[in-house]
């Protein structure tokens, strides 16, 4: 399940802890970005500020997946890293839009409630997206995912032209949350439920007068797989 | 930027906002030539992948062939002899037919396919492979007499065609949507009934808001859930998302 922790608050320590720890793994052990590896094993950077949301998907007390959302009103990578791939034109910023980095799930066929947990993962962010009413997110990735997250049901709008880096080509886009949308990550992989754990005391970041709550129109309980159902196919036949 | 990165930049975002609404394969295919030929191709197909056993007839979406090649092609069925199908299942970078050929060992059929296709003035061509979710594949391919690609060319045309078999796929599920939906007969009183069910309400709060009795909208929700062959409220509003009942 995926729980939301907000900057680097105090009660939730023991779960920051496991989230640098996690990512360290992830990104520097594994993936190799030697630039942002550290003594301790914690991967922090500049951009974990107080309002950094991080998503982490846990399987029972460990961290097996993770994203992070930076709101675009502050520093955030494609503002501070690399806005020369826009071409010098100016991307959507609100408080209302998120920038989506750091998504990762670990290796290995890990199951959530026999539910792959990269598909828990992504579905997770749309999911969290249309729960905190965040209209749209931005990222810089390579065309594969923005393939991914067009036939998943995002709304994806094309920023700028791809651009080549050292790690191979990238392109800024924004993609936009819908009911529809996520209705298509469950008929997809063919599940039911909410992937979210949502904490009570936890708030909604975007109006921090309210606290979050499942959507309505979700089958109460957690993520799990339909039963009965064929998934649907990718590919409509002629 | 330099002035061809800027005439590559331009050529996608018109091909984006002019399939934005499209509402037929046409909406998608004159674009789709107009950019072909922007970056010096004479033709293109978008097509799914077919299993090793298929044949790919059924899976081609839109044709922008020279007709006799086509009709070659599928009538040899080619499609697991051509080495661009084949590098296109291993490998998700979208790359040109000379460069990724080069240092390929071809086989006897293979040679033959891209042979013949020169013919057909298809002597180089670049395609992306597209993986979806689910495991399915597609291609989508521009060929060409003669190729000189840049980077900003080959990007633009990388996104274009995520974007045109994408919108060529949803178009195919709106119209087979449309189709299981007007078999379905779902009343506007029915639409209505199921958008407050989407929003939460219970069945006694959309008697209160319709003015009619908590058992008549029982009723009726019953009468929905049969008619869309589910058995609850959350099963019954997936169906309506995956009919374009609900939006």
């Amino acid at each position: 399940m995926i729980k939301l922790c907000i900057g680097r608050s105090a009660p939730n320590r023991d779960t920051m802890e496991k989230i640098w720890r996690f990512r360290h793994e992830q990104f520097v052990e594994r993936l190799g970005w030697e630039a942002i590896r550290r003594e301790d094993g914690r991967e922090i950077d500049e951009f974990d500020g107080d309002r950094a949301l991080h998503l982490a998907l846990f399987c029972e007390d460990q961290v097996v997946g993770y994203s992070r959302l930076l709101p675009t009103l502050e520093p955030h990578l494609l503002s501070d890293v690399y806005p020369e791939i826009m071409n010098g034109e100016a991307w959507p910023r609100a408080p209302e839009i998120y920038e989506w980095t750091r998504c990762v799930v670990a290796e290995g066929e890990i199951l959530i409630n026999q539910i792959p947990a990269s598909q828990v993962l992504m579905t997770g962010v749309m999911e969290f997206c249309l729960v905190a009413g965040i209209a749209s997110l931005i990222v810089e990735t390579h065309p594969k995912l923005v393939n991914l997250l067009i036939s998943t049901g995002w709304q994806v709008t094309t920023l700028a032209l791809p651009s080549v880096r050292d790690d191979g080509l990238i392109v800024p886009i924004q993609a936009r949350p819908t009911a529809y949308g996520l209705m298509r990550h469950h008929r997809l992989y063919a599940m039911q439920g909410s992937t979210l754990l949502l904490e009570p005391e936890v708030r909604n970041p975007l109006k921090p007068d309210l606290s979050l709550t499942h959507l309505p129109f979700l089958a109460p309980g957690r993520i799990r797989p339909t039963k009965g159902r064929l998934k649907e196919s990718a590919y409509a036949s002629n | 930027m330099d002035t061809e990165a800027l005439a590559a930049a331009n050529t996608m975002f018109d091909f984006l906002s002019e399939t934005a609404g499209a509402k037929s394969r046409d909406d998608i295919l004159k674009p789709l030539d107009r950019a072909a030929r922007h970056f010096g191709f004479n033709c293109f197909a978008i097509s799914g992948i077919p299993l090793p056993n298929e044949r790919i007839d059924s899976y081609f979406m839109l044709n922008g062939w020279p007709v006799g090649w086509f009709e070659h092609y599928l009538a040899n069925n080619y499609v697991h002899a051509d080495p661009v199908i084949h590098l296109s299942k291993m490998q998700d970078n979208a790359f040109v037919w000379s460069e990724a050929l080069r240092d390929q060992e071809l086989g006897r059929h293979a040679r033959r396919v891209m042979n013949e296709a020169t013919e057909f003035h298809m002597n180089d061509g670049y395609s992306v492979p597209l993986h979806a979710a689910g495991g399915f594949q597609a291609i989508v391919t521009f060929g060409a007499e003669k190729l000189d690609l840049s980077n900003a060319a080959r990007g633009a045309l990388h996104i274009i065609s995520i974007y045109a078999h994408n919108s060529l796929r949803s178009l195919m599920v709106q119209k087979a949507s449309s189709r299981d939906r007007n078999l379905l007969r779902i009343t506007a009183r029915e639409r209505e009934i199921i958008q407050w069910c989407a929003a939460g309400k219970t069945a006694f709060e959309i008697a209160e808001i319709l003015g009619r009795s908590h058992r008549t909208i029982q009723n009726e929700i019953l009468n929905i859930q049969r008619k869309l062959n589910v058995v609850n409220s959350a099963q019954m509003i997936a169906e309506s998302f995956r009919l374009g009942i609900l939006r």
